[in-house]
């Protein structure tokens, strides 16, 4: 892949730094989050997964 | 604390639904006629339905009135549920409804006359782009006056689909549709060539990813576990999925791009994040999938349910080919082809057709408060739905393929085996076997149509529906390590910013080095502007929507340069407002169709526009015999070089003045040509303008070379 980018190397200056910054952003991005996300209280997820589920929006109950 | 009571406003939802149902059938209807156009090419009857201009009204009609209207209606529907208020207000509501389907019809309208910007999914003219521009803002002023005046505490991951899908769909739609107007219908794309390509297909691609995906991935989220009754099987995958979709579907436009002259930074990155989708998209496949952990027996008696695990199938099988196809050696083979084709519509038919019918089948008794007429019927439809995308990927999958084997076909001499034309006459059974796919399809809606017409017939409409909840109380009691996204679950414009920052990203490392550094278009100095009458020509094929069938981008393959000349280069676009490159080879490229090997004379051309069958016999290109008396329009010839000298093309001062004296210059040029042929014709007629075009087409590279 980095054959391809250092063709324009010499015409745009360190562009070989675009695809790395890009992947690093996304890469450290996306750590954070599976760490956050892994950290989140068991009771809350639960309680948000059922956020759609509250009967009380839904009076006549039909089913198909 | 005193429980309020309020009412979900049903009516809305309700106009939605009758709207995506009134739309994708006639988007259907629409795509049959021109599906079947390729089998029978007689079918393109006067200019007003043909192929090039009846294509782009399928797909906006599919796009932005079949599913715009099932996003509308889904998110009406569990916005008020999810955040236990109605929405904030009805008047705004009913603008947002009933501009949209002014938008619609205006598309109606102007695509069949011909008035387009000529790039694909942006067909619509600046009115309509002003037109749409404001419509949204009134959908996101709503929704986010709901939001903020909301009794739940915490937006359910839906919501944020929901707010995603919002504000990137207007950075798209804003940044796509820059261009200058030079008369009330007609405009230029502000950006040219390799620009414009990197620009249409970073909109175009996220179109997928924000207009067809993302909410729908909310609706999935909410109506998934509604029909299920169980909550979604992984909130904490949702969120990866949500962070994750939004941050790589940006960056992924470049791929429609491989092996054409974008420079190949731009695809390299491209590539690379499309393949990683592939994680968050079948994150959510599996999501959507495993929330029928332990149900699974009612999806043998549950067609809400049936038409659901169909969708997200397709989702999950769309997604896995999308990262494939971004793969440069399976773009080689599968860009150009029908196997495009076949991809696109296992999204359209399988993930937005299936998802919006389980939907409006769970709905609508719901909010006619009745049982609906016929689970046999709705069985039934979800059979000829489910057959109706295999009878019409298959053959394209097929067709596909070996259309490109038999372009990269070579004789043991090393000639090219099969001329364009019997690629293409070879694929006519395969359009016909598509045509019966997309008719079963079209079928199967209908028979919902009759199902829920006799649904809402015999109910009535609980147009606003009671419900009570307690307020949110206003000040919340700040306590410390509170958990990040707790923080941003509760706060949806801090949420919008966030989502705008993640896509910005994206499309800022992409779009702007391209604009920024000269040295990624390298300047050819014999790639001159075009003439008057070229420039005239070039607005007529762009009228027709001849992208939409022939592509001009000859990509670096010994199989391509051997049959249309010298691979594309991006100096040779640099005049191009818009680029004209397009997605498609139903035809030939068209690149060099005035240069070298493939030069044909004035003659030819003229017989050829008049009926393509009499020179090459076989031929499914519509015939375009009404330019032959359709008069030139050269009193826009001045604001048209005017606007593109803004833009930056070098016509001299004072030339927008001379420039029809140019024009019938040329113009009696090739009438004196044709003459030879025996041909007469007034110099003022539409289709000299064309041949003008066609014939500068690849030229200025030859002259390089002389």
């Amino acid at each position: 892949m980095f054959k391809f980018i250092q063709q324009y190397a010499d015409k745009i200056e360190n562009i070989e730094v675009y695809p790395i910054i890009s992947m690093l952003i996304f890469f450290i991005f996306f750590i954070g989050l599976l760490y956050l996300v892994f950290k989140m209280d068991k009771k809350r997820v639960q309680l948000l997964s059922n956020i759609p589920l509250d009967a009380s929006d839904e009076p006549n109950n039909q089913s198909i | 604390m005193q429980v309020e009571k309020f009412y979900y406003d049903n009516r809305i939802v309700k106009n939605f639904a009758f709207a995506t149902i009134l739309w994708g059938v006639v988007g259907m209807i629409v795509g049959l006629y021109a599906a079947l156009q390729l089998v029978f090419p007689q079918l393109n009857v006067t200019q007003y339905g043909s192929f090039g201009r009846l294509r782009p009204l399928h797909t906006n009609a599919v796009i932005f009135a079949f599913v715009g209207n099932g996003i509308f209606m889904g998110v009406y529907y569990s916005l008020q549920r999810l955040l236990k208020a109605r929405m904030y207000s009805d008047v705004l509501s009913k603008i947002h409804f009933w501009g949209w389907q002014l938008i619609i019809v205006a598309a109606a309208i102007t695509l069949p006359l011909g008035l387009t910007n000529g790039a694909e999914y942006a067909e619509l003219i600046w009115p309509i782009d002003l037109a749409i521009t404001i419509i949204w803002v009134v959908f996101g002023w709503n929704m986010f006056a709901t939001i903020i005046k909301r009794r739940e505490k915490h937006l359910y991951v839906a919501i944020w689909f929901y707010i995603a899908t919002l504000v990137t769909v207007a950075v798209l739609h804003i940044v796509r549709s820059v261009e200058l107007p030079y008369s009330w219908v007609h405009s230029y794309s502000w950006y040219a060539g390799v620009q414009d390509a990197l620009v249409q297909w970073w909109y175009g691609h996220n179109a997928v990813a924000f207009f067809l995906t993302t909410p729908y991935l909310g609706l999935m989220y909410y109506f998934m576990p509604k029909a299920a009754n169980r909550p979604v099987y992984s909130y904490r995958l949702s969120i990866i999925h949500f962070w994750t979709l939004i941050f790589l579907y940006i960056w992924a436009g470049p791929h429609h791009l491989l092996y054409t002259a974008l420079p190949n930074w731009a695809q390299s990155l491209g590539i690379v994040f499309s393949i990683m989708l592939i994680f968050p998209s079948w994150g959510g496949m599996i999501n959507g999938l495993l929330t029928l952990r332990g149900a699974w027996d009612r999806v043998r008696d549950d067609v809400v349910l049936k038409f659901m695990v169909v969708a997200v199938t397709a989702y999950g099988m769309a997604t896995f080919e999308g990262p494939m196809l971004s793969l440069k050696n399976v773009s080689a083979i599968a860009h150009y082809t029908d196997w495009i084709v076949a991809h696109v519509h296992v999204g359209a038919l399988g993930w937005n057709g299936m998802l919006t019918f389980g939907i409006l089948y769970w709905l609508i008794p719901r909010i006619f408060n009745v049982p609906l007429y016929s689970k046999k019927l709705a069985a039934n439809h979800f059979w000829l739905g489910t057959l109706g995308i295999i009878f019409y990927a298959v053959p394209l999958y097929w067709a596909g393929f070996t259309q490109s084997s038999m372009w990269k076909n070579f004789t043991e001499s090393g000639q090219l085996k099969y001329a364009f034309l019997e690629t293409v006459t070879y694929l006519k059974p395969f359009y016909a076997m598509r045509s019966l796919g997309g008719a079963l399809y079209l079928t199967g809606a209908l028979l919902m149509v009759y199902n829920i017409y006799k649904t809402v017939k015999a109910g009535k409409l609980v147009a606003d529906e009671a419900a009570e909840a307690a307020p949110l109380q206003k000040v919340e009691p700040a306590h410390t390590g509170e958990h990040w996204h707790r923080k941003i679950e509760r706060k949806p414009v801090q949420m919008m910013v966030l989502a705008l920052v993640v896509i910005l990203i994206g499309g800022a490392i992409e779009i702007i080095p391209t604009f920024l550094v000269k040295s990624n278009v390298p300047t050819i100095s014999s790639v001159k502007p075009y003439t008057p009458l070229e420039l005239q020509g070039r607005d007529i094929y762009v009228r027709e929507g001849c992208y939409t069938c022939h592509s001009q981008m000859i990509r670096p393959f010994r199989s391509e340069t051997e049959r249309y000349g010298e691979y594309s280069k991006a100096g040779e676009f640099v005049y191009d407002h818009p680029f004209q490159w397009g997605s498609k080879r139903t035809g030939p490229d068209l690149a060099r169709e005035g240069a070298g090997n493939l030069k044909k004379s004035d003659g030819w051309h003229f017989r050829h526009f008049r009926e393509p069958t009499s020179i090459s016999e076989g031929s499914i290109m519509p015939a375009y015999d009404f330019m032959l008396t359709q008069e030139l329009d050269t009193s826009s010839t001045p604001a048209k070089i005017n606007a593109m000298r803004t833009l930056g093309v070098p016509y001299d001062e004072g030339f927008e003045l001379l420039a029809n004296g140019h024009l019938l210059e040329q113009a009696n040029g090739i009438v004196n040509n044709l003459k030879t042929d025996s041909i007469r014709i007034s110099p003022t007629k539409e289709v000299i303008a064309l041949i003008a075009y066609v014939q500068r087409m690849g030229t200025d590279i030859t002259r390089q070379k002389n």
